[in-house]
């Protein structure tokens, strides 16, 4: 097969018949050994197309010649297991992989409707709700046929389509179907690496168990999560631009069109007292289980086959202890907001204070670069510059939900209840979370009120869907700590919260969140990751700093 | 001077510079779909966004901007926004009935780009090479693995396809015709064959270039064909340059260059893409990074022409238009030896060390029974194996005929053409298309990527017909045995044999040129059946 011979193949696939016993196994062992051969001899410059296209013709026959064994095998298993639509995408004429998963689903009883090369969208997507399909597959080998299958996620999320995607040839990739297909369309969007992995990703999609289903799925988002958190990371270590290249590829917005410029409420505002029982509802519990090292997304993870009753108990702990904090009223929450004119000034922020004081805000901007078309982000672009001779705003606050921790520990320490004593702490920061949460959203809805329609549940709200972002001094965005002793200024927090800076500009409480609140439609959140020396000198000329103060403040971020 | 003369000139004393990619310009404009329909297409009721093309007549503006930008950059050579202008791949797009105006309009554009540029910036002239691209079906390929001798196009449909597309070019105001990305040698063969019959129904000369792809890692055209057969398969034309885009990186690029530079007898060109695509399918590779490869081919005296393909922006352009300033352009060499050169998928020439050559002649209908009986049985399968076992045995090249009556002569050539066509063993090696009759010939002519040998035309029709199926012969890109036979029959005198074999190469070289490597067939029967 590999080198495209045809004349004993039927002879040599009955010896493996005979040898194998069932036909599949004959298809995926001994055929696909021989086909995955090929795809490594072509790759390694060894074979070039027409060879591969002659092998793979040889492989269709010992397939044709395999096809009447399993279909007397399949005999008794008359009922299909699903319907499943295949066609290579417009502009693309490549199906021999196609034509190989379409003959091995077959193989397990699924029906397959191939509807050949070269398929337009509106064609494909039509079928599929003629044909009640359980599936689509799409195939494609040449590069632009990447961009089309981008195209048909977008066209089924547009007609509301409820089936599954899979993506499969030569050039997708898992990292392709992470990063570009799968955020377009909110049903279940898999990559299919080959044919042998057809059959079990198929069978997964489509099984009765509930649970099976979900877990594959929720495996599934998670390893793609996993390969866009790996490339983000790789690109971070990429090629550096200098800061005046940077800065000329800033994000563009258009001010002049920019609507939200509008604040309902301006000045500071304390909260001393947040009722938890209100918190609680704003809960995200995900990253409880993360701090307990046990990986997996909340509620899922409760059902999880490996840390499933570990979590389940952890989680029933955590609640009989949070009901007995909000009862006993045992911590405080307590949050400070501000909102304030801003305007930018390259990459800063001024903010006029309520003493009406100008205030200066220090951001960094990316210096990787950049694919092109992508902008080089930094906060500051958020805010309109002062150029447009627009009014816009800010926000900041802070809140924490730590008082109270530290007689509790040493509560349940004194009882040698260590286990407890961890979970106050762990809730503690839950909380702050939680209060952080809830405060955005009174912002959002209340105070700047620039979104008052929003009606999001609390999934939406972790999974960060409502306009505007809360970027904290010390995370990525933002990653230079000593910005929180200009926030502390202009809200005045230890004297509204209570919460106090270290000299490390840690907080105290340490359950505490600060940040800084955008509300521009296009804000999101993103990593500084790397800067160069020039930035970091441009910075410690703004904030006024000694080469010691720049080599303590920004020495994780620089090179 | 004549845009011919002035290109040599020029193309004598520096390196040129191509533009650089189109289509990942035009993303950036971030066009609707009623961009793309404009008012013309309104009610089109197929959607168009994507269809680049479509561009040049409903946003001039923005082509002739992606255009100036090039201009800018410093090329001296802009290509016409028509890559996939032709009738076949319009089709995708229910557009084919436009594939003539597309042409006209974007070459116009490109034309009006150059002129006004070059009121400003007089110093050097600029140059609008119309680009006729692959289309998105391939004549020597089957899409259909069941059915290997299966075409999505033939020969004649893409010629008619080409014609069309280089019509509009001309018309439009084009300085040079540009056959790019070649990843099928025959669907290049097309275009080559109505560009020359269209320049000579019109009593024009201009520039042609050509540009092959290598894409697989073995170093070979989508279709199979080395880089030296591609180069042969392509050199009956009257070639400005031939040289290689797209597919890869400079650096992958880099033999199969200098592979073409070696072998080549008119200047080489070299248009890569911004390096290999990344798993997004994205192309990274910056100016700086691009600028660097492409000195080193210039510096290496492998290039007369530069440019960028997939990914290369006017910022790459310009880098590279300054990084290869000042270093001397390729020397074409005029001291190569005139072999014979012939191709399949690898190339087969005529070395005096080669001694004779074996031509397998078992794939003849009037030379072998066995073969007889395969195709008169419709029996191919076993067809093929005895194909294959003559190459097998050693034969360089295989001798085709289907001369027998019972045969339907130009559909068996044909099928069993296509048939070796998907058979990389077999059609590795030239073949020769024997027939005594000329349709059954140019039916398999129509077959073959490859450089074959028509056996065989004569003087026995008399001299405008041989004349004429010499000059398709050339055409086609086949070398030719010419038959010792006039009017008067079959040459049966050495004086006769002297004679005819003298008339029919002064007819040859008087109409063509003296680059003709003529072979004749004394019939002296069985003088070739070696077996």
């Amino acid at each position: 097969m590999v080198k495209g011979i045809s004349e004993f193949v039927v002879a040599d696939t009955t010896e493996a018949l005979e040898k194998f016993k069932r036909p599949l196994l004959v298809i995926e062992g001994p055929l696909m050994d021989g086909m995955n051969e090929v795809g490594d001899l072509f790759g390694a410059g060894k074979m070039f197309l027409p060879q591969v296209v002659k092998s793979a013709r040889v492989m269709k026959q010992a397939v044709g010649y395999l096809t009447p064994f399993m279909e007397a095998e399949a005999q008794g298993v008359a009922k299909t297991k699903g319907k499943i639509l295949l066609a290579t995408v417009k502009g693309d004429v490549h199906d021999i992989g196609k034509n190989i998963v379409g003959v091995v689903l077959a193989c397990n009883s699924y029906e397959i409707v191939d509807m050949g090369v070269m398929v337009p969208c509106d064609k494909i997507l039509d079928k599929a709700i003629e044909i009640n399909a359980d599936i689509v597959g799409l195939s494609g080998l040449i590069t632009p046929s990447l961009d089309e299958m981008v195209y048909v996620a977008s066209q089924m999320q547009k007609r509301g389509m409820k089936l599954p995607l899979l993506i499969g040839g030569a050039t997708t990739s898992k990292l392709h179907t992470a990063i570009k297909i799968e955020h377009e369309y909110e049903e279940p969007v898999i990559h299919v690496l080959d044919a042998s992995r057809a059959v079990g990703v198929v069978s997964n999609l489509l099984s009765e168990d509930k649970k099976l289903r979900a877990d594959f799925l929720q495996s599934t988002r998670d390893e793609y999560e996993r390969v866009r958190i790996q490339r983000q990371n790789r690109n971070a270590s990429r090629v550096l631009l200098n800061i005046e290249d940077a800065r000329k590829n800033k994000l563009q917005l258009d001010w002049k069109t920019t609507i939200h410029l509008f604040q309902k409420k301006q000045g500071i505002f304390r909260f001393p007292n947040i009722p938890l029982e209100i918190l609680k509802d704003y809960l995200d519990w995900t990253p409880f289980f993360q701090s307990w090292e046990l990986a997996g997304k909340y509620p899922a993870i409760l059902e999880d086959k490996i840390v499933g009753v570990e979590a389940k108990k952890l989680f029933v702990d955590a609640n009989i202890l949070l009901d007995k904090i909000i009862k006993e009223k045992s911590l405080q929450a307590t949050a400070v907001i501000g909102l304030f004119p801003a305007n930018n000034i390259g990459d800063d922020i001024e903010v006029r204070s309520n003493e009406n004081k100008k205030i200066q805000l220090h951001h960094l901007r990316q210096q990787i670069k950049k694919a092109e078309g992508q902008a080089n982000f930094c906060l500051a672009d958020y805010i309109a510059p002062k150029e447009s001779n627009k009014q816009d705003y800010i926000g900041a606050f802070a809140v924490s939900a730590g008082f109270g921790v530290d007689e509790l520990v040493k509560y349940y320490e004194s009882k040698h209840d260590d286990y407890n004593a961890i979970l106050v702490k762990a809730l503690a920061d839950r909380l702050a979370e939680a209060c952080a949460e809830y405060m955005h959203k009174k912002v959002r809805t209340e105070y700047w009120a620039y979104s008052t329609n929003e009606s999001l549940s609390n999934e939406e709200l972790i999974t960060e869907k409502y306009q505007g972002i809360r970027p904290a001094p010390g995370y990525p965005a933002c990653p230079e700590h000593t910005e929180k002793q200009i926030l502390w200024n202009i809200l005045d927090v230890e004297e509204n919260t209570g919460i106090s800076l270290t000299d490390s500009c840690a907080m105290f409480p340490t359950a505490a969140v600060s940040g800084w609140y955008f509300s521009h439609p296009d804000s999101k959140y993103f990593g500084i990751s790397e800067i160069e020396k020039d930035q970091a000198l441009d910075y410690a000329e703004r904030k006024n700093w000694t080469a010691e103060e720049m080599k303590r403040w920004l020495g994780a971020v620089m090179g | 001077m004549n845009t011919i003369e002035l290109l040599h000139q020029i193309a004598a004393d520096r390196i040129l510079v191509l533009d650089g990619a189109m289509g990942s310009l035009i993303q950036e404009y971030k066009l609707s779909e009623s961009d793309f329909r404009g008012t013309i297409l309104k009610d089109h009721p197929h959607d168009v966004k994507g269809n680049n093309e479509l561009l040049s007549l409903t946003r001039p503006d923005v082509i002739k901007e992606i255009h100036i930008a090039y201009l800018e950059a410093g090329s001296d050579i802009i290509e016409t926004n028509t890559f996939s202008a032709t009738a076949v791949a319009q089709a995708d797009y229910h557009l084919s009935h436009m594939a003539y105006e597309l042409n006209v309009a974007s070459a116009k554009i490109a034309k009006e780009a150059c002129l006004e540029f070059m009121k400003l910036h007089p110093e050097r002239p600029r140059f609008v090479a119309g680009a006729l691209g692959p289309t998105n079906r391939t004549a020597s390929l089957s899409p259909d693995v069941n059915r290997p001798g299966f075409r999505a196009i033939y020969f004649d449909e893409l010629k008619q396809a080409y014609r069309d597309q280089a019509r509009g070019l001309i018309d439009g105001g084009a300085d040079i015709l540009l056959v790019e990305t070649i990843f099928d040698t025959l669907n290049a063969k097309a275009a080559l064959y109505a560009i020359e019959e269209l320049l000579e129904e019109r009593n024009l000369k201009m520039p042609i270039m050509i540009s092959g792809t290598i894409t697989d890692a073995s170093g070979r055209t989508l279709s199979g064909q080395t880089v030296e057969a591609f180069y042969i398969s392509m050199s009956h034309g009257e070639l400005f340059s031939i040289g290689l885009n797209c597919a890869l990186g400079a650096k992958e690029m880099r033999p199969y260059v200098q592979e073409l530079a070696k072998i080549s007898n008119c200047y080489v060109s070299a248009y890569p893409n911004a390096g290999l695509p990344n798993e997004l399918g994205a192309y990274d590779q910056t100016a700086e990074e691009m600028e660097q490869f492409i000195r080193d081919f210039a510096s290496s005296g492998f290039v007369n022409i530069i440019g960028g393909c997939c990914g290369t922006t006017p910022k790459h352009i310009k880098a590279m238009a300054e990084g290869v300033k000042g270093i001397q352009p390729r020397k074409i060499s005029n001291t190569k030896p005139n072999f014979t050169q012939l191709s399949g998928l690898e190339p087969f020439i005529f070395r005096p060390e080669l001694n004779f050559v074996n031509v397998g002649e078992r794939t003849n209908v009037t030379g072998s029974k066995v073969f007889s009986k395969f195709i008169l049985n419709n029996q191919y399968d076993e067809a093929l194996t005895v194909a294959r076992q003559q190459v097998e045995a050693g034969a360089q090249i295989i001798d085709v005929n289907m001369d027998e009556g019972l045969l339907d002569g130009v559909k068996a050539m044909q099928d069993f053409l296509l048939l070796i066509s998907s058979e990389p063993e077999i059609v590795k090696v030239p073949v020769m298309i024997d027939s005594s009759k000329w349709e059954v010939i140019e039916a398999g002519l129509k077959c073959l990527q490859g450089k074959s040998i028509v056996n065989s035309i004569s003087l026995k029709e008399g001299e405008a017909k041989f004349l004429e199926q010499a000059k398709k012969v050339k055409r086609y890109g086949a070398s030719v045995i010419v038959m010792a036979f006039d009017e008067e029959g079959q040459a049966d005198t050495i004086d006769r044999k002297v004679n005819i074999c003298k008339r029919a190469y002064d007819l040859l070289i008087e109409k063509y040129s003296s680059k003709l490597k003529i072979s004749y067939s004394i019939p002296i029967f069985c003088s070739r059946h070696w077996y």
